[in-house]
């Protein structure tokens, strides 16, 4: 009788268990670690996409943190078992590492579906598109920088400010490309330590019509409100940046969305997952940024701004 | 008491047809309602939503892409994210365009830097290419003048990014059209499968270099700086309607045709009504139509609505019959309540008066017939209340109703007048014995015992009757003289009744009487015959007899036949008293015959009613032949005034008796009405002159002129002739002078019974 019983429940619970969950599996790779702002935001919107398509399980390199070859493949050789593991039908992967210490080296024309996304720039070195990777390459609008910077400045010398980081690096060589392009003398600092990045803020005042910003993540020391108290007491030039958690640093923000390549790399995912076939899907670029102002910034260095630009840019709010 | 049933069957056949034919014709009003409702929805829907929610579509993709081109010519740059952000909105609430492009035009010297200006910009992998059908794949461009390589998209989707690149110029199918809109810079729309998509409508936008569009074609071609195109999903365009109206196939196609609309029967499926079609040219989209087609179906139909309806209007139908007929059903039951006897159901006397006044009012002056109301009152009725109780009393009221009813015909009025008083009318009576012989039945009918829960009673009745119009002219008249005639028969002992006239209930109950008596004299032979001869007045000598009826009642008293013949002849009784004679005389002569005694010629009255008897003659021949005598030995005499009733009726019967050898005589001649054209073609062979026109001779001139015209006939006609009632020598003597010497009467001797009649015989024989 007991056992009937048992039997029972089962038969009742069967269907509750199978429809419960998504019977599909998907592996996200994130490059980075939890509480990096840009790849955290990835994950959100990635997740919301899938949550009703796949079981997401996330693994994150933390290759932003530790920048050790050895290191970073070590973490992807996790990553690899870790996907060898689960045998998800899909992989999601977001910035350069994943793909260069993963994708290339271990999943080439595999039968899992690799979409990757936050490759700067290019995804030729990587050898992309393989029979199963697509994804979006991420394009910063350095042209539109260029474009705004001499609008308002109209100098021809800039400086670019980031830290020693590999997506730095490569940033650093498209501005190089871009600013060579417009006839523009772009300096460059990579930084490790906040001193450092200060000290070299403040020598740019002097030296340069304006100021482009990379990232800060890898910056030693680095406390938004020191940095902000800072920025209010020594800016006289034009700031500009390409990263929307820069923007509060920055007089002028023409700032990619991670949102854009979380939800593209999800709807995409989930297509491949569908039965859409990788191969019809092509390698793209993000295509939509945003533009604003700091007015904070703008009334502390008394840059003078051009009206079209005030009335049409959002303002920036600090939260 | 009255049924209570409001329909009559005639009634419920009529409800049915109407009702039946109402739903015919209301079903068939409201099909026909339906489907032209079906119709106009359709046209309406047509007209006025798809065609116009498409027009309304078109003209918002046409918006969009002037937008796009004026905003790109305006500003000269248009980044993916100003075309991300220009086109968002329209893409949300356009969900049928697959997507919104922009083609840069792109020269063949050009096409290397500009392929290293997108990889620069992100498209590492950026070529321009053109897509092979077979493989179905996309290759490297080949080259061409000008390519128009996709550089814009939205949605950038995972579906869509393969176009980035897309030289969608060198498209065969929209090549045309992208050449007709750079040279008009008109937008173009055409209909192309691009790669895997299904059916799909693009709409095409040139744009040019600098703020204003090139007036010239050839500036147009020399500025084209690329495409803005918005490729749209019909399907998915039309789907919306199709979900709407989901009865509805809708359709975009190629035509040049003017806009129609088409109904059509449909002859090929049974369950559907008629095709409807429409094809309205699309607004400002030259060659494309709209195409609408829908069926009805029968299941399209309503049918609840129409059920319900038809069922309402019978329902209601059937209520307004019924309220009607309720109506009429309560007049009809106030009208019997108000005319009729609660207890025994008879009409009451409101009713008895009314029926009275209608025939007084009717009465034909001239009519012959009469009416007579009978008042009825059960004898002692009052003592059986008293006795048996007043619920007895009533079972006895209901039983004397229908035995009433069971005597009276279904046309006759009968009325409960109050307590054991009933009335009774008898119409159309001809004579006064119809009303006696329905009061004896009436009478005999209720004097049968009656029995109730071990109660039995021997009822009785007075009758008074009055008669219209002798008896008045009023209904209170005739129900007092009524009244007043039954309390005489009260008066008189009860079980009885009475005429309001005296008279005519002495001279009724001595008719009656007599008719009595003389139906149990002929069964008791109560019946002699008594002789008066007939002589040859020159000789003296007895030539004949006639055979006289004579009834000698229990008294042994004579009765004058002139009291019970015309009696005899109202009921009918003359036939067998007739024949009665006839066997009497004719035996009683055979024995004079066989006696010698010369009896002459027996004559025998004969009444025409013998003639209905189709066995008379047979009867006759028989008693002759039975007696052994001859036909010459015997003479019928007819009475003159029967033979006029219907001369060429009596002529026929008086041939069959003359053929078979008896002779025939006119009796009475003279009083009747004797036509001489008749009297030719009568079979007769003697007239007898009536007794009347002998009477006064030979004083009276009349009588003499009478008498020596009917000698003279008679001669004329070769016809004997007699005279009866002949009393004096005088009438004799004038009679023989006149030439009529055959006479019979008191002067030579009168009637006289057979003893008699044989002394005489004897004695004339002995003279002679």
């Amino acid at each position: 009788m007991k056992s009937l019983y048992y039997v029972f429940l089962v038969i009742l619970f069967l269907p509750l268990s199978l429809f419960s969950s998504p019977s599909k599996k998907c592996v996200y790779i994130n490059s980075y670690h939890i509480g990096f702002v840009w790849s955290d935001t990835i994950s959100k919107y990635l997740k919301k996409e899938l949550k009703d398509t796949c079981e997401i399980i996330q693994f994150n390199m933390d290759t932003k943190r530790n920048k050790n070859i050895k290191f970073i493949q070590k973490k992807a050789l996790e990553a690899k078992a870790l996907i060898d593991k689960e045998n998800p039908d899909i992989v999601i992967t977001s910035d350069d590492n994943a793909a260069k210490y993963l994708i290339k080296p271990y999943y080439k024309d595999s039968k899992i579906p690799f979409v990757f996304n936050g490759i700067n720039w290019s995804a030729k070195e990587y050898g992309f598109p393989y029979s199963n990777v697509t994804g979006m390459i991420e394009v910063t609008p350095i042209n539109e920088l260029f474009k705004i910077a001499k609008y308002i400045t109209n100098g021809k010398k800039g400086i670019f400010i980031g830290d020693d980081t590999i997506t730095d690096k490569k940033d650093l060589k498209q501005f190089m490309r871009f600013a060579k392009k417009r006839n523009i003398h772009l300096d460059n600092a990579l930084l490790n330590t906040l001193d450092e990045w200060k000290q070299t803020y403040k020598q740019a005042q002097e030296n340069y019509d304006f100021i482009i910003l990379g990232h800060n993540s890898a910056i030693k020391g680095w406390d938004d409100n020191e940095v902000n108290a800072f920025l209010l007491n020594n800016s006289k030039k034009l700031v500009l940046t390409t990263y929307s958690w820069m923007v509060q640093f920055a007089t002028i923000g023409l700032t990619i969305r991670p949102e854009e390549q979380g939800t593209w790399a999800g709807n995409t995912a989930k297509a491949i997952l569908n039965g859409y076939p990788i191969k019809n899907i092509a390698i793209t670029t993000n295509h939509i940024w945003n533009k604003s102002i700091n007015m904070h910034l703008v009334n502390a260095s008394n840059v003078k701004i051009p009206k079209d630009i005030v009335f049409n840019y959002k303002k920036f709010n600090k939260k | 008491m009255m049924e209570k049933n409001y329909f009559t069957p005639r009634t419920k056949a009529l409800i049915f047809a109407v009702s039946f034919t109402i739903i015919l014709i209301v079903g068939f009003i409201l099909f026909q309602y339906q489907i032209k409702k079906l119709e106009n929805e359709f046209e309406f829907n047509v007209k006025n939503i798809i065609k116009k929610d498409i027009n309304n579509k078109t003209i918002n993709i046409k918006s969009a892409l002037i937008s796009l081109s004026k905003f790109s010519q305006l500003s000269q740059e248009m980044t993916t994210a100003s075309f991300s952000i220009l086109t968002q909105d329209l893409l949300k609430q356009s969900p049928y365009i697959n997507n919104i492009m922009y083609a840069s035009i792109v020269s063949k010297n050009d096409k290397i830097n500009f392929e290293t200006y997108m990889k620069d910009n992100g498209y590492y992998n950026f070529g321009i290419k053109s897509y092979n059908k077979n493989n179905k794949n996309f290759i490297k461009s080949p080259i061409q003048d000008l390519y128009a390589p996709v550089v814009l998209l939205e949605p950038a989707n995972y579906e869509f990014t393969k176009y980035i690149g897309y030289d969608i110029l060198n498209n065969t199918l929209l090549h045309e059209s992208f050449n007709q809109a750079s040279k008009t810079s008109r937008i173009i729309s055409k209909n192309a499968e691009l790669f895997d998509k299904r059916d799909t409508w693009f709409f095409i936008k040139a744009t040019y270099f600098g703020e204003s569009i090139p007036s010239l074609v050839e500036d147009r071609i020399q500025n084209l700086k690329g495409f803005y195109i918005i490729n749209i999903d019909v399907e998915k365009m039309l789907k919306e309607y199709i979900e709407l109206y989901h009865d509805y196939e809708v359709h975009i196609i190629s035509s040049s045709n003017t806009s129609s609309y088409v109904k059509k029967m449909n002859n090929n499926d049974f369950y559907t009504i008629e095709s409807l079609s429409y094809s309205i040219k699309l607004d400002g989209s030259p060659n494309k139509h709209l195409y609408v087609n829908r069926d009805i179906h029968f299941h399209d139909i309503n049918i609840n609505i129409i059920l319900f309806i038809m069922f309402m209007l019978v329902v209601v139908h059937l209520l307004i019959v019924f309220i009607v007929e309720k109506n009429k059903y309560v007049k009809k039951e106030l009208s019997y309540k108000a005319t009729h006897d609660d207890l025994t159901g008879l009409t009451n006397r409101t009713y008895f008066k009314n029926i009275i006044d209608e025939i007084i009012d009717n009465h034909n002056i001239n009519s012959n017939k009469i009416t007579a109301i009978l008042f009825i009152d059960l004898d002692k009725f009052k003592d059986i209340n008293d006795t048996l109780g007043h619920k007895f009393g009533d079972e006895v009221l209901i039983e004397v109703s229908k035995r009433f009813k069971s005597v009276m015909r279904n046309n006759d009025t009968i009325c409960r007048h109050g307590g054991d008083e009933f009335l009774i009318i008898i119409e159309d009576i001809s004579n006064i014995e119809d009303v006696i012989h329905i009061v004896r039945k009436i009478m005999d009918n209720i004097s049968e015992p009656i029995q109730f829960n071990q109660h039995k009673i021997n009822l009785t009745t007075s009758m008074g009757i009055s008669l219209f119009p002798n008896d008045g002219n009023t209904v209170d008249d005739l129900l007092k003289n009524a009244d007043s005639a039954m309390y005489k028969a009260k008066d008189e002992g009860r079980n009885t009744f009475k005429f309001y006239t005296e008279d005519m209930t002495l001279e009724i109950m001595q008719k009656v009487e007599l008719e009595n008596n003389l139906r149990d004299a002929i069964i008791d032979d109560d019946f002699i015959v008594f002789y008066q001869p007939q002589y040859n007045s020159n000789t003296n000598t007895i030539i004949g007899m006639e055979a006289l009826v004579r009834w000698e009642n229990k008294d042994k008293k004579i009765i004058s036949p002139a009291k019970f013949i015309p009696m005899a002849n109202e009921t009918g009784l003359i036939v067998e008293l007739d024949r009665l004679v006839m066997d009497k005389a004719i035996k009683q002569f055979s024995i004079w015959k066989n006696k010698n005694l010369n009896p002459g010629v027996l004559s025998l009255n004969l009444s025409m009613k013998h003639l209905a008897s189709e066995d008379f003659i047979e009867f006759l021949q028989n008693t002759i032949s039975k007696y052994n005598c001859t036909y010459d030995d015997i003479e019928l005499e007819v009475i003159e005034d029967e033979i006029m009733e219907d001369p060429t009726e009596s002529i026929s019967k008086l041939n069959k008796i003359n053929d078979s050898g008896i002779k025939i005589s006119i009796d009475d001649f003279g009083t009747g009405h004797s036509s001489l054209s008749y009297l030719k073609n009568l079979p007769i062979h003697k007239l007898k002159i009536d007794r009347a026109f002998i009477k006064d001779l030979p004083e009276d001139s009349f009588d003499i002129a009478i008498s020596r015209t009917v000698i003279e006939l008679a001669k004329n006609l070769k016809l004997d002739v007699i005279a009866e009632g002949v009393e004096t020598i005088e009438q004799k003597d004038f009679l023989l002078k006149n030439g009529c010497d055959k006479v019979q009467g008191f002067y030579y001797a009168k009637p006289m019974p057979s003893n008699e009649m044989e002394i005489l015989l004897s004695k004339n024989k002995k003279d002679n």
